[in-house]
């Protein structure tokens, strides 16, 4: 029986190193591989015997697209241990700077990953000469997500202004107020892109019922990307300290990241989509409309609409960054803002929701400070089994669609299409070693 | 935009200072801040992305880079690229939020039409060892005090 294989030895516009490996046999599919071989980290295994005063500055940079989202997963566990309840405007703060990290990134992988796959463009500069006004405007709403973290935290990539129990320095009224006005013009140009999104076709390989997990919003009534529950779309919720048990993690050889689970054995996705399919309806504004015009129908089981889910999000982070603002703005000014605490043993999850889905943080401490155990699972480690078996499917659909006259070329960039669509970060991905085994 | 006669010079280092001798533009840099620049001239870390210049720059007519550049000749060695020759480096995307420096160079001046009027100049140099660890390897910080000494004179030379 003919047996061919398709390899994308490096898989192109994610970030990270990983390749796509598929065998198939005849007409069937007999093995699909998403390749990781990044090398690891060991972030986890640095940490043991630190001082949790250390873990933030060490965490931060187990990647740079990802660094103030880990800072703000590590001080929330690390509060949890200590027993803090950071006030009001510590929760603000660091709100902001989670919704600037999502700009940033979400600006990156719609405008210049996923869009000139669905242009037909082999990049974003190629895209330039049709779309110019979008080209250009990614780049500003980008650096706008920069300026956010920067003035946040104190740097654009790898926060130091981030402490545990608050902030070394404020922002002041008038920064806050100049980067609520920023946001405020993005909106009508985001809205544009909305538009422009509607008239695409999304490609019906990319279907394939999905069991979605993201957290449940700390807020009651609305969408908001910090939570106080683990949720799925088959109506399961865990409390968020249960996640080892819920989360079922597996190492696999063909990866130097682990894969994930459900305790059911069932894959499951992380990420913009899994926040629409069970959060969406809470969406308010000019979010809901941007919602409502692309997913018309409802939120739709196909991995290349999470493009989509995050154009939704792009677009709900500058209503909610506004917002935010006012609150902040409504505060009295100060210069800086540190709870006082005592150190003590404790343990402490952190959760929360980041552009690529949900990253947990656990931190272990003992009565000198020093960090006895850490962990750390990422969303695209969650998501690569789901990759997987989305890759799978593809080509299914293909074969079955187009016989061996499937054109290589074109399964080539299905599968790539499919693996964007994860946004998958790689870097954060591969770090497979835990201190507490 | 600064407003004076002479041109102003905006020196960027890029690079990972965590990544051995992947840092010797950030190291550059550092040497550069550590002294007196002429007036009008600054020198600023671009850490690894160099759409961060969109952030730093102020209207400068010239735009210095300095960065670890391979071109598998001997560790410490100076590439020097000239403008066109920056802008024609073939350089496919490396990953997903870092794109080639050549496709950062013409997204900035998309977006920026100002930013087009650009001049570029890149110090290269070439590395032995990017890895995991801070520090350079000796020949690559002996480059770094030579690139930077060399700015330092060009710049004075520009006022």
């Amino acid at each position: 029986m003919d047996a061919r294989t398709v390899t994308i030895p490096h898989l192109g516009r994610v970030e990270g190193h990983g390749g796509i490996f598929v065998k198939i046999v005849g007409d069937k599919v007999h093995e699909v591989n998403m390749d990781i071989y990044e090398g690891s980290r060991y972030y986890e295994a640095l940490l043991k015997g630190k001082h949790f005063l250390e873990v933030q500055g060490i965490i931060t940079r187990v990647c740079a697209i990802c660094s103030a989202n880990h800072t703000v997963a590590a001080l929330t566990a690390l509060e949890k241990a200590l027993g803090i309840e950071p006030p009001d405007r510590i929760h603000r703060l660091r709100g902001l700077l989670l919704l600037g990290a999502t700009i940033e990134s979400h600006a990156l992988h719609v405008f210049a990953l996923a869009l000139p796959d669905f242009l037909g463009f082999d990049s974003v500069l190629g895209m330039a000469a049709k779309f110019p006004a979008e080209v250009a405007f990614a780049l500003k709403l980008k650096q706008l997500g920069n300026r956010i973290q920067e003035l946040i935290g104190g740097r654009a990539v790898h926060p130091v202004n981030t402490l545990v129990g608050g902030f070394g320095k404020l922002p002041s009224k008038a920064e806050l107020a100049k980067v609520r006005a920023e946001l405020l013009a993005t909106l009508d140009p985001l809205m544009a892109t909305v538009s422009l999104v509607k008239t695409l076709d999304v490609p019906e390989w990319g279907q394939q019922p999905t069991v979605y997990v993201a957290l449940r919003p700390y807020d009651r009534s609305f969408f908001r990307f910090r939570g106080v529950a683990i949720c799925t779309s088959k109506g399961e919720e865990y409390p968020l300290e249960q996640y080892r048990d819920v989360i079922r993690e597996f190492t696999v050889e063909h990866s130097h990241a682990k894969h994930s689970a459900l305790a059911s054995g069932e894959t499951y996705m992380v990420g913009s989509l899994a926040r629409l399919k069970l959060w969406g309806d809470r969406l308010v504004g000019r979010a809901k409309e941007a919602f409502d015009t692309l997913f018309p129908k409802g939120h739709v089981d196909n991995i290349l609409t999470n493009n989509w889910a995050q154009l939704v999000e792009l677009v709900h982070c500058i209503e909610r960054g506004v917002e935010v603002c006012d609150l902040l703005l409504d505060m009295p000014e100060a210069k800086s803002e540190l709870v006082d605490y005592e150190v003590r043993a404790g343990r402490g999850v952190g959760a929360i929701e980041v552009p690529r889905g949900t990253l947990f943080h656990e931190y272990e401490i003992d009565d000198d400070g020093r960090v006895v155990m850490a962990n750390v699972i990422t969303p695209t480690a969650q998501n690569l089994a789901n990759t997987e078996r989305d890759l799978r499917s593809a080509v299914e659909f293909l074969i079955r669609r187009d016989g061996k006259k499937a054109d290589p070329a074109k399964l080539r960039t299905s599968l790539e299409m499919i693996a964007r669509a994860y946004d998958p970060c790689i870097s954060c991905s591969v770090h497979v070693v835990r201190t507490d085994e | 935009m600064p407003a004076r006669s002479a041109p102003a010079v905006l020196v960027v280092g890029l690079g990972n200072s965590l990544m051995g001798d992947d840092g010797a533009g950030i190291a550059v840099v550092a040497r550069l801040r550590a002294g007196t620049l002429p007036q009008g001239c600054r020198a600023e870390p671009g850490d690894t992305d160099s759409l961060r210049i969109l952030s730093l720059w102020r209207g400068e007519p010239e735009v210095w880079l300095v960065d670890a550049l391979l071109k598998r000749s001997a560790p410490g060695t100076v590439h020097r690229l000239l403008h066109d020759e920056i802008l024609s480096v073939p350089q496919p995307h490396a990953a997903a939020h870092f794109l080639s420096l050549p496709e950062n160079l013409r997204w900035m001046a998309h977006a920026e039409p100002a930013m087009a009027a650009i001049r570029y100049r890149l110090w290269g140099i070439e590395p032995a060892r990017i890895g995991v660890g801070e520090g350079l390897t000796h020949d690559v910080a002996r480059a770094v005090e030579r690139v930077a000494e060399e700015i330092r004179e060009a710049l004075a030379g520009a006022r």
